[in-house]
């Protein structure tokens, strides 16, 4: 049978939130949809990449300084050592091992709350980059060839789609000898393939670097189009996402995965699985998981190709070409608040034992930081605080998506398509909140 | 910011502060009714005749069997009021160790021994409790 935390990790798992919270959350996910679609601008109004006010110039040039850059660089590269050597010489436990601590609260949960608050984070830090780069330079291989235009984000995709089967699937994931094994194919497929690419590789192929962009299109600091870094509107920089092949799977296999966690904490998941064992255990979860990303990679190319024929009748809008494409954006922030209600609480319990086990991070009996006799302390926040995050983060998503989509839709179709054209994709933003509401309710 | 941006923020902070409004007098009305729920006010009969002579008042006890690799118990979920005293025996057919997850409490359960763990029930939230070499889950802890 697999456990209520299918990661393995902090042994702790929420309670359902208040159904009087639910319904609150629900229902005003509904009537904000429906304002932004009634009472709204109908001319596109979010300005992208040429939006935001500039932070001061001396702040700019710290950042892009150089010396900024090498010691960003050389604090990921110091992180992934400790936490390789950690995964490799520690004890093969999470409970005494920091490593899977680090690898899926501190880097899959923290990604996305770092890049939320500063954008494409993860770039910066990426450790692979400075190896690649290190490797080229030595060898003097890896001169640009570009990157196929096909390939796109389906590299990431991929890439995704092993990380999540391991975290979600996977019995042994919370093991540091898996985190290691993934940490090393990862890291040796990646180099090689920046080293064929040249470092643009990252751009589309790392699926750590691709997630940290997407997520940090909604921060609230982003670079403007003509490089200066400024402060703007999250919904501008979610307007400017670089649409590739491969983007639409990139984010149905984020929301699929995340909503597939939540099902593994309900009822109905327990009982499918009661008396199951090992085999059994990963076939039905490969199931889940492929059948949840599948679901939600059909009902949202379903939707916005309906969005797409239902204006196709009238000779006012032009014909919309991959109206998926199109409007992907506007489920980055349902994603980024299905990942908030799911791990927040991962994140501010279990992140404690990144910190209590760096302590001593092989075995040793050290206690490097005085944090070795530290305990979790899982009363950092209160059950009720928890249940209001969560279910803020999804109707907070819910309406950013709503908004975002409704922008695009409004630049896209004409005259009355404008408002019809928007009605199959707001029924399935509808559908995901509802959902990751329900799935809140029933764990 | 434009002006619709700000309409948008404003009727938000509205819905919220309303729902934060409402919530607030109403005094947490049991909301998800646990048709599971097996938890037994007042004082449990006598579980354990040999072990504990007089059971308190205040302590929930939850026995499971393992025989096999299959678990016996009254219910899967056992919903526990915070502060309460869980007392957990455990009557297993094979060696193996009992793991508590969250509160990281590990027994050693010998073959055909019965094994009684009674802990306070002091963090909220939802908790397994595993043997841990079969991987077999036995019993989840609602704790609220």
């Amino acid at each position: 049978m697999i456990g209520i935390l299918a990661h393995g990790l902090g042994g702790r798992s929420d309670l359902p939130v208040p159904l009087w919270l639910a319904v609150y959350g629900g229902a005003s996910a509904v009537v904000l949809s429906f304002l932004v679609l009634g009472a709204f601008w109908l001319t596109p109004k979010l300005k992208g990449e040429s939006a935001g006010r500039p932070i001061p110039e001396a702040l700019q040039r710290l950042i892009d300084a150089r010396p900024t850059r090498i010691a960003l660089r050389a604090l990921g590269v110091l992180l992934f050592a400790i936490t390789v050597l950690a995964a490799a010489l520690g004890p093969n436990e999470s409970a005494t091992n920091p490593a899977p601590t680090w690898l899926y609260v501190w880097l899959w949960v923290g990604l996305v709350l770092a890049s939320l608050a500063f954008g494409p984070v993860w770039r910066l830090l990426n450790p692979l980059r400075a190896f690649s780069a290190g490797i080229a330079r030595l060898t003097g291989r890896g001169r640009n060839r570009s990157v196929p235009e096909r390939l796109g984000y389906w590299p990431a995709a991929a890439g995704l789609v092993v990380f999540v089967w391991l975290e979600l699937v996977f019995a042994d994931a919370s093991k540091p000898s898996t985190v290691l094994a993934f940490v090393a194919i990862y890291s040796l497929v990646q180099v090689a393939l920046a080293l064929r690419y040249g470092q643009r590789w990252y751009e589309r192929g790392d699926s750590f670097e691709v997630y940290s962009s997407l997520v940090g299109r909604l921060s609230p600091l982003g670079r403007r189009s003509d490089g200066r870094l400024v402060v703007r509107n999250p919904l501008d920089g979610l307007a400017s996402v670089a649409v590739a092949p491969g983007l639409v799977a990139v984010v149905c296999v984020l929301l699929g995965s995340t909503a597939f966690d939540g099902v593994t904490r309900t009822q109905l998941w327990s009982n499918l699985t009661r008396g199951t064992v090992g085999f059994e255990n990963i076939v039905l979860g490969t199931l889940g998981l492929g059948w949840s990303i599948a679901l939600v990679a059909a009902t949202f190319i379903g939707a916005t190709h309906l969005s797409a024929r239902m204006v196709r009748g009238s000779r006012r809008s032009k014909p919309v070409t991959n109206p998926g494409e199109r409007f992907v954006h506007s489920l980055i922030p349902i994603v980024v608040g299905y990942t908030v209600a799911h791990y927040f609480s991962l994140f501010v319990f279990q992140g404690q034992a990144g910190y209590i086990l760096a302590s001593d991070p092989f075995g040793r009996g050290w206690d490097l930081f005085g944090t070795g006799d530290w305990a979790i302390n899982f009363l950092a926040v209160s059950t009720r605080a928890i249940a209001l995050v969560q279910v803020a983060a999804i109707v907070t998503g819910h309406v950013l998506g709503v908004v975002a989509a409704h922008d695009r839709a409004v630049g896209l179709f004409s005259g009355m398509d404008k408002r019809r054209g928007q009605y199959a994709l707001l029924a399935v933003m509808v559908l995901y909140t509802s959902v990751g509401i329900l799935l809140l309710l029933g764990t | 910011m434009t002006s619709w941006t700000r309409t948008l923020a404003v009727s938000f902070a509205v819905l919220v502060l309303a729902t934060a409004g409402c919530a607030s007098p109403q005094p947490e009305p049991g909301p998800t009714t646990d048709a599971t729920a097996t938890e037994s006010p007042g004082s449990p009969e006598s579980p354990t005749p040999g072990e504990q002579p007089s059971p308190r008042r205040d302590v929930l006890v939850i026995e499971a069997t393992i025989s096999g690799g299959a678990v016996q118990t009254d219910s899967e979920r056992v919903e526990v009021e915070l502060g309460k005293t869980v007392r957990l025996v455990i009557l297993s057919d094979a060696n193996d160790e009992l793991h508590v997850h969250g509160y990281e409490l590990k027994r050693q359960v010998a073959a055909g021994e019965e094994l009684t763990l009674e802990f306070v029930a002091d963090i909220p939230g939802v908790f397994e409790v595993e043997l841990e070499e079969a991987g077999l889950h036995l019993i989840e802890l609602r704790v609220r």
